[in-house]
């Protein structure tokens, strides 16, 4: 894996030293950003890529089309992501129409939840949960980080926007190189070790901070771990080991005072919204 | 490893480096953000910060930072706290997005959008589409016109839980 990401990079900087010669790209100015390490440009190759991800994910699996679910999923999404998420993006929420059970998010904002996990849920604050994990992998730029996607005009390591905005084969080719690294992350070996840990931990801060039972990421698992199998793309193929994952949790909800918490689970409107049963 | 070496290295030969973290204040993105006496959700209740408020930092850890709200303080979840006042977005879906839900024939003016958007010809990107048969965009353009405001979804979640909580007493 390393020698193929180290590949990429090479890859890039070969691609960054072919269009060195072409015009400036006019969004290549060097700008302040959310956060001190990345630029506003930046984030405009990281939703561009992201965008490219999203397009293959929904390649793989086919969007479910309920419009009322949909705007249920954008609404609890959106306000998480409000409160807990990075400003300078959108955020989109979509259900994909498969029975395995697991959520995915690409850089940029896009997050996916599966029919296989909606139909797992017995209330909100699951939901809330798992559509927090996936907001913090974004806010945090997990995949973002391991790929090195970054855009500013004199950053040759990353250069994703040049490589963006090239149309040579070079360009084409690390891209297409990029997407197929970052969808390996969603479907098969998952995030690192360290960045699932950050995520959970995150999310039962969100929805604890909100005011919902901060127990739903539990619940949620603990009943997916015993109802899936290892299938690609399942939650058990691309996660932690549920056992070492619920003992890391469970720290995390007594290390922020939030194990005593009950919280709302706020069942009636989930019931009311997620009739896939 | 030999990533990070590569990395490292890349980033002395550019002159970037970590950018300084510390700011003098922090902001409110939720709509409130609780300030307790201890870094932990059970603690004593100081104050509640509404959105967009300033909130003078005094420490910053991973996951609380410790800050000063007039004349008082607390610690505050950093998830519900940003370093910058609110600001604009990066989307790229603004004055050049289009709707193109349903319609087939407008498929390549869609993924053109994207490649605008990239720096891409409307050639280069029935390229990059026919090259890609593993993708969707269509399917993606319809997740990106159901995105709701952020007002209106925060606005939402905070209404359901403070309803649920009030008929539970």
């Amino acid at each position: 894996m390393r020698s193929r990401i180290l590949f990429t990079a090479i890859l890039l900087l070969m691609a960054a030293a072919t269009l060195a010669g072409a015009a400036p790209n006019p969004r290549a100015r060097l700008s302040q950003g959310s956060d001190g390490q990345y630029s506003a440009d930046d984030t405009r190759a990281e939703v561009d890529f992201g965008r490219e991800v999203a397009a293959r994910v929904l390649g793989r699996f086919p969007l479910l089309e309920e419009k009322e679910l949909t705007r249920y999923i954008n609404l609890v999404g959106a306000g998480l992501a409000a409160a807990g998420g990075r400003e300078d993006l959108e955020f989109k929420f979509a259900v994909l129409n498969t029975d395995i059970p697991n959520a995915f998010a690409t850089p940029g904002g896009y997050v996916f939840i599966t029919k296989g996990a909606l139909t797992r849920m017995k209330n909100e604050a699951e939901l809330s949960a798992v559509l927090a994990h996936e907001i913090a992998h974004v806010s945090r730029r997990h995949i973002v980080r391991e790929l090195n996607i970054k855009s500013s005009g004199s950053d040759v390591a990353g250069g994703l926007a040049r490589v963006i905005s090239g149309v040579g084969d070079v360009s084409r080719v690390a891209m297409g190189k990029m997407v197929d690294l970052a969808e390996e992350i969603l479907f098969t070996r998952g995030y690192a070790l360290d960045d699932e840990n950050q995520a959970d931990r995150d999310a039962v801060a969100l929805v604890g901070a909100f005011g919902y039972d901060p127990g739903g990421l539990l619940t949620y698992l603990e009943r997916t771990d015993k109802t899936s199998g290892r299938e690609p793309a399942s939650v058990k193929a691309t996660h932690p080991a549920w056992a070492e994952r619920k003992s890391r949790i469970e720290t995390t909800l007594a290390a922020d005072g939030l194990d005593k918490t009950k919280g709302q689970d706020m069942k009636e409107r989930f019931d009311e919204n997620v009739k896939l049963r | 490893m030999k990533r990070r070496v590569l990395v490292a290295s890349l980033l002395l030969l550019t002159g970037l480096g970590p950018a300084p973290s510390l700011a003098a204040s922090v902001y409110v993105k939720s709509l409130k953000a609780k300030l307790f006496a201890e870094p932990r959700f059970d603690a004593q209740l100081v104050v509640e910060a509404e959105k967009g408020q300033e909130l003078l930092l005094m420490e910053k850890g991973e996951r609380w930072f410790k800050v000063g709200l007039t004349t008082r303080q607390g610690w505050v979840s950093a998830l519900l706290v940003s370093a910058e006042p609110p600001k604009g977005k990066a989307s790229i879906l603004g004055e050049d997005a289009e709707d193109i839900s349903g319609k087939s024939r407008r498929r390549a003016s869609a993924i053109a959008t994207a490649g605008a958007s990239r720096g891409l010809t409307e050639e280069g990107a029935k390229e990059l589409d026919a090259r890609d048969s593993k993708a969707n965009w269509q399917a993606l353009a319809k997740v990106e016109a159901a995105k709701v405001d952020r007002g209106e979804a925060l606005t939402y979640l905070l209404a359901g839980i403070n309803k649920g909580g009030e008929a539970k007493r």
